[in-house]
């Protein structure tokens, strides 16, 4: 009957005009706690600002950049954040950082950044792919 | 492993980067060698209107990215013809041709086959 699956999640809104952010965590908490398992999170477009690992929530609101790096600590999820749509972003990791000479990186050490072909994989290797 | 990807694009290819990011999803699931089966719907016919130029803008034209597919074997392209008639559009504006979809039951029947459905 309770036949675990296997997702994996596909991000494109910003994290703060949109509620696809609270969303995919929660479907992400509801599918674990049912013994099904996360693959990866692809964040693409716009969310792939949550990875900065320098925004600053207002007291009575979820971080929810940190709520992914505790998610993804807790289970080992991989997160990984479109590279072209990160770096004109302003999202860079410390390679990126230097071959731009950009002035610093900021990615969140629980994300990475990588090709589109990671999302290719995703959907290749998992049973259902869930886009908020 | 091959899987079958449709990608519906409802977005028109300019005023927004959603169809911009879509075409760029396309072509490197192709390089993956994917099945893909990509729908033009609502504001995303205007992805397939010939004699573009968004030069003024100014942004990159998505015309020749889409005339690309088929070097790319993307080849299961269609278009829903109502949203053609909707905006008083013709095949013969098109860039390129797409097996024109007549009835929405065969849109539901793609996403039936379809093991991913990605929507831009």
């Amino acid at each position: 009957m309770n036949q675990q699956k296997t997702f994996s999640l596909f991000i494109s809104p910003s994290a703060w005009s949109s509620q696809a952010h609270s969303s995919a965590l929660n479907f992400a908490q509801s599918a674990l706690k049912a013994n099904h398992s996360i693959y990866r999170v692809f964040f693409y477009s716009d969310a792939t600002l949550c990875a900065n690992n320098s925004t600053v929530a207002p007291q009575d609101e979820l971080n929810i950049p940190l709520e992914w790096v505790r998610l993804a600590k807790e289970h080992k999820i991989d997160l990984v954040t479109c590279i072209s749509a990160a770096i004109k972003r302003g999202i860079l990791d410390e390679t990126e950082q230097n071959r731009y000479a950009a002035e610093t990186h900021n990615l969140s050490e629980e994300f990475s950044l990588s090709g589109l072909g990671q999302l290719v994989d995703a959907i290749i290797h998992s049973d259902r792919v869930i886009s908020f | 492993m091959k899987k079958n990807i449709l990608l519906i694009l409802r977005s028109a290819p300019y005023g927004s980067s959603k169809a911009r990011d879509a075409i760029d999803f396309i072509l490197t699931a192709a390089a993956y060698d994917q099945d893909i089966h990509v729908v033009f719907q609502s504001d995303g016919v205007f992805l397939l209107l010939n004699n573009q130029d968004p030069s003024q803008i100014p942004a990159k034209n998505t015309s020749s990215l889409i005339s690309a597919f088929e070097m790319y074997d993307i080849d299961n392209i269609y278009c829903e013809r109502q949203s053609l008639t909707e905006r008083s559009l013709s095949e013969e504006q098109l860039i390129i041709q797409p097996v024109l979809i007549e009835k929405s039951t065969e849109i539901q029947s793609l996403i039936h086959q379809a093991d991913t459905v990605l929507t831009f």
